[in-house]
């Protein structure tokens, strides 16, 4: 299930703009990275090149390789979509489809892959990925309602439960929290330690302590000035990152002189 | 659509070639060599005193000769403005007319007798006149590969617009064109969707001509179902134009390069095409004067079994222009008086035959015209 | 609109604090209110000529009238058994445009939001907004000299090979001046109107749902199935009962194309057999018809006007009703949940927002939507352009 992250030289491109350049990073399976740095520095840009969802973006584009156990996910003949069924992507917020009820979200991933899928398997898979997701025993009773009615942070999870529900080997976390009140954050936070015992994850965080608490390394990415491409600064298990950085501007951005 | 007092170039030189021919100048001061003796052909006319604004509407069918009229008309009478509206039809041209917005309607069709008795609250008990002022014919034109020169006898007009004759080598339509060779094209009759005096005076000629054959009343709208209803003559004649075997009727002066078949005269052997004398001819064969109770009324009836000579055409369409006795503001009278005499003149006549396709009234009921004007004040 | 203030009347309020009298508001609201309420005189003048109008030829004896048994009113029993036909003929003019019109509006509006590069989607909206531009008679020139022959070979196919289905039955045109030929026209003369709102629904999609399919690894089809459509179906839906409104008032387009016949049939391929709808009945006969004629063609014309306002009706309570299930839904999983969560409440609102937004789009202030919904939408709007 869980698989390595291999990039190596990448740059990313909005048309003619730089947006990020020369990352090299190796994620270990059944980790969580944690990518940190100031607004505007490329973190959420480099990991949406993880799963291709930059390509959203029109003329956006990369150059370099992104491995996932030693495939390319730039090689010529990739499908885009299939690669994105293999790494599950959460956003900043939460994103349940408002119109279908709180099965069908965590459902709506697996239909796409096979259209046949009996009860049984479906009631089967919707327990499993909820509980893998802390929040079956909240909606068990209304899974016929639609997942929007829940709060803000079940509804995180409830995408999680999305995420999760296709067996992705990788799942990337774009500012999962940031939209919650602290005892929703708490949960999350919770929840990805235990899903770490299964998938390789990716976190972008602006919270430093959740990404001290969360996560096992972490990357900062900085950047020199406006219209300037953001870089990979310093990459480390995340104790040395926060008490023993090697790197300057690291030590200022996590002991908070800037940013 | 209105006309305004927009003297076309070209319409001015004809204006003048027409003033500089045969036909005798106009009184008064036209700005062309005037000859000072005015011939009979025009009417007396003191343009130079006319001024004002006629405001007219109505028939569509008279509605090309309307405005060459006014254009020749406005030439000389250099004060005066006349808007002829066709967008209301021959209805609704009557129906603003006794409203009191027009100074005179033009109109297919005489006034009918609630509409007589509905005049007399405008123009007081002298009532109004129904003037034949514009002629015209009503063409049978086809669309048939291989067939320029058809003979149709009204027998076979008949059952071919009441579908009983629905294939072009019908029997029938083969004993009117002897040695012509019929395809077997199946007939596409053609017809009006809308409201149209062109179909009250086809209609009118086939119940009249085959009574047993045409067993509908006729009227403005076209009554049996499973033809090509097309919008305005335009319409007819576009879709005659554009089908294989079509057949449809239209006035003559809008058919443009269709071909017309030649019509039987009564029930002779004679097949006629249209021609401005075939039509003038059949005014004098066939129309009367109906008696409405109206002094100088000059409302006709035709009565087209009468036309029976070769030199007359079968199927003539008459419009009228319908004005007031008394007018309200004599001064207005006096203008739509001088432009309805011009209209009713040798000169005017000529004028619409030349510039709108029609057929020039015949020249003893232009004298009627005359005597009946002199009645409007 | 504002509450009493806390003090009590006699206590003066602070000076410098003192509510002014403002005339441009007041002059404003004057003429704003002013323009309110003309719209309602408007519509009811309109009502109430058509009626008045209409009665005397609704009343009338149709049988032994001489007036109504001649020209293009001759030979029905009633008022009814005229105008029935035309009613069916009008409906049934407006589905089959709808039918064609309908689907090819929304897939532009779809290309244009989701496919289409930029470039050529400003292009192809401007090129849409511009279709919807060009006036009814240049269809209808149009539909006669280029839609008429082109059909008919298609005409000719459908009723040797479908012929046993009623609707391409009968003998089949050689002019072309069928009620298809019509409808094809119709379809065009509605494209904008439906492709022009459907597209702005559809760019209104909030990109989070989007990226929801997409990162759970959605095809572009499958992600407009989950995000795009569910979002925009009642605004899409609100489209095409506008579209339909103007189709049944079309004139110019049917009453030049089509060869009318006032009877009931389903047949679209004839020449003779072509339901004729009230607009165009009433463009061909108005000028030549008589007093009482002009009547009983008003009478018509209330009944598309009726036709018109129900089916506009009908637009705005399909718009609305997502707004109004929302709240239904809204009071049952409060119901449901315990009181002393409120983000569960924030969170209802907002589905609600999303569905009203949509609805308001078409549909403006008429949706049946209630102020603290509308408030919401705004925010989540907001919240989705950030």
């Amino acid at each position: 299930m869980s698989k390595r992250i291999e990039v190596n030289d990448l740059n990313v491109y909005y048309g003619d703009f730089l947006a990020v350049e020369g990352v090299n990073i190796n994620i270990e399976p059944r980790t969580v990275t944690a990518f940190i740095g100031p607004s505007g520095c490329g973190k959420s840009t480099f990991l949406r090149t993880l799963n291709r969802m930059h390509e959203v973006i029109p003329g956006a584009y990369v150059k370099g390789e992104v491995l996932i156990d030693g495939n390319d996910l730039y090689a010529p003949g990739v499908d885009p979509v299939l690669v994105r069924r293999q790494v599950g992507m959460v956003f900043q917020r939460a994103n349940p489809f408002p119109t279908m009820t709180i099965k069908d979200n965590v459902l709506a991933g697996v239909r796409l892959n096979n259209k046949r899928l009996s009860k049984s398997d479906g009631d089967d898979l919707v327990e499993k990925s909820l509980k893998g997701a802390n929040l079956w025993e909240e909606v068990k009773d209304r899974l016929n309602l639609p997942g929007s009615g829940l709060s803000g942070g079940q509804q995180q999870r409830l995408c999680i439960a999305r995420a999760i529900a296709v067996s992705p080997d990788v799942l990337l976390m774009d500012e999962p929290c940031s939209a919650l009140d602290p005892i929703s954050t708490l949960a999350i936070e919770d929840l990805i330690e235990e899903l770490k015992q299964e998938y390789t994850i990716v976190i972008v965080t602006h919270n430093m302590q959740q990404a001290s608490r969360v996560s096992d390394k972490t990357a900062f990415f900085n950047i020199a000035g406006t219209g300037k491409p953001g870089k990979l600064i310093e990459f480390d298990a995340t104790t040395n990152i926060f008490s023993n950085p090697s790197v300057q501007a690291t030590e200022d951005y996590v002991s908070g002189r800037f940013g | 659509m209105k006309l305004k007092n927009v003297a076309a170039v070209g319409s001015l030189a004809l204006v003048t070639a027409l003033a500089l021919s045969s036909c005798a100048s106009s009184g008064g001061d036209a700005g062309s060599t005037d000859s000072a003796t005015p011939t009979s052909a025009a009417p007396t006319i003191d343009f130079a005193s006319l001024s004002g604004t006629i405001t007219a509407g109505g028939s569509s069918a008279q509605a090309n000769a309307e405005a060459a009229w006014i254009t020749a008309f406005t030439a000389q009478a250099k004060g005066v403005t006349i808007n002829y509206d066709k967008s209301q039809g021959s209805g609704g041209g009557v129906t603003n007319w006794l409203a009191g917005s027009y100074d005179f309607a033009g109109s297919d069709s005489p006034l009918k007798d609630d509409q007589i008795t509905q005049s007399q609250t405008l123009c007081g008990p002298g009532g109004a006149l129904n003037l034949p002022v514009y002629l015209d014919g009503v063409a049978v034109i086809y669309n048939l590969a291989g067939v320029t020169d058809l003979n149709l006898s009204s027998a076979t007009i008949a059952k071919i617009f009441s579908l009983q004759i629905t294939t072009w080598n019908d029997p029938a339509i083969a004993a009117d064109n002897p040695g012509v060779t019929l395809p077997s094209t199946p007939i596409t009759t053609v017809t009006r969707s809308d409201g149209s005096g062109t179909t009250t005076n086809f209609t009118n000629y086939l119940s009249q001509t085959q009574p047993s054959i045409w067993t509908n009343a006729p009227g403005n709208a076209w009554p049996i179902a499973g033809s090509s209803a097309q919008q305005g003559g335009s319409g007819v004649v576009n879709t005659v134009k554009a089908g294989d075997g079509t057949i449809g009727y239209a006035d003559h002066s809008a058919i443009g390069d269709l071909t017309a078949a030649n019509v039987q005269v009564g029930t002779g052997t004679d097949f006629v095409a249209f021609s401005a004398e075939g039509a003038s001819n059949a005014f004098t064969a066939a129309a009367t004067t109906v008696d409405t109770g109206v002094e100088g009324d000059l409302a006709q009836k035709i009565d087209y079994t009468a036309i029976t000579d070769a030199d007359a055409y079968p199927i003539p369409l008459i419009s009228y222009q319908i004005l007031c006795t008394t007018f309200a503001d004599e001064a207005q009278g006096e203008l739509t008086k001088a432009f309805v005499s011009y209209v009713a003149s040798d000169q005017g006549q000529q004028i619409s035959a030349k510039n709108a396709g029609a057929a020039p009234i015949p020249a003893d009921m232009l004298a009627q015209i005359a005597t009946s004007l002199e009645l409007v004040k | 609109m504002s509450k009493p203030g806390p003090s009590s009347p006699q206590q003066r309020a602070p000076k410098g604090m003192r509510a002014k009298a403002r005339p441009a508001d007041r002059i404003f609201l004057g003429l704003s209110t002013g323009s309110a309420a003309s719209i309602m005189v408007i519509l009811a003048g309109v009502a109430l000529f058509l009626i008045i109008q209409a009665v005397p030829a609704i009343m009338a004896d149709w049988q032994n009238n001489p007036e109504l048994n001649e020209g293009p009113t001759s030979g029905y029993a009633n008022f009814w058994t005229y105008v029935g036909p035309l009613i069916f003929g009008t409906l049934f003019a407006s589905a089959i445009a709808l039918i064609i019109g309908a689907p090819i509006a929304i897939g532009i509006a779809l290309f244009i939001s989701h496919y289409a590069p930029r470039r050529l989607a400003g292009i192809l909206g401007y090129l849409v907004d511009l279709l919807a531009a060009v006036p009814s008679i240049v269809f209808g020139l149009w539909g006669i000299i280029v839609i008429r022959p082109f059909l008919l070979p298609l005409s000719d196919w459908l009723n040797t090979y479908l012929g046993w289905i009623p609707f391409f039955g009968g003998t089949v045109s050689t002019t072309g001046s069928t009620i298809l030929a019509g409808a094809v026209v119709l379809a065009v003369m509605i494209l904008p109107i439906i492709t022009s709102i459907s597209r702005e629904i559809f760019l209104q999609t909030p990109r989070l749902h989007e990226e929801a399919a997409l990162a759970l690894g959605a095809t572009k089809w499958e992600m407009i199935k989950m995000a795009v459509f569910p979002y925009g179906r009642s605004g899409v839906i609100s489209a095409t009962l506008l579209g339909l409104g103007r189709a049944l008032g079309e004139t110019m387009a049917i009453a030049l194309i089509i060869s009318p016949a006032i009877l009931v049939s389903v047949r679209m391929l004839t020449e003779g057999e072509n339901s004729q709808t009230i607009a165009a009945n009433i463009a061909l006969n108005f000028p030549i018809a008589t007093t009482l004629q002009r009547e009983a063609l008003i009478g018509t014309g209330l009944l598309l006007f009726v036709i018109s306002l129900a089916v506009n009706m009908l637009a705005r309570i399909i718009a609305g009703r997502a707004g109004k299930s929302a709240l239904k839904k809204r009071k049952k999983m409060l119901a449901q949940l315990p009181p002393s969560d409120p983000s569960t409440v924030l969170a209802v609102d907002d589905v609600l927002a999303g569905r009203a937004t949509a609805a308001q789009a078409t549909t403006g202030a008429a949706a049946a939507i209630d102020g603290d919904e509308t408030e919401t939408s705004k925010e989540e709007r907001e919240g989705n352009d950030a």
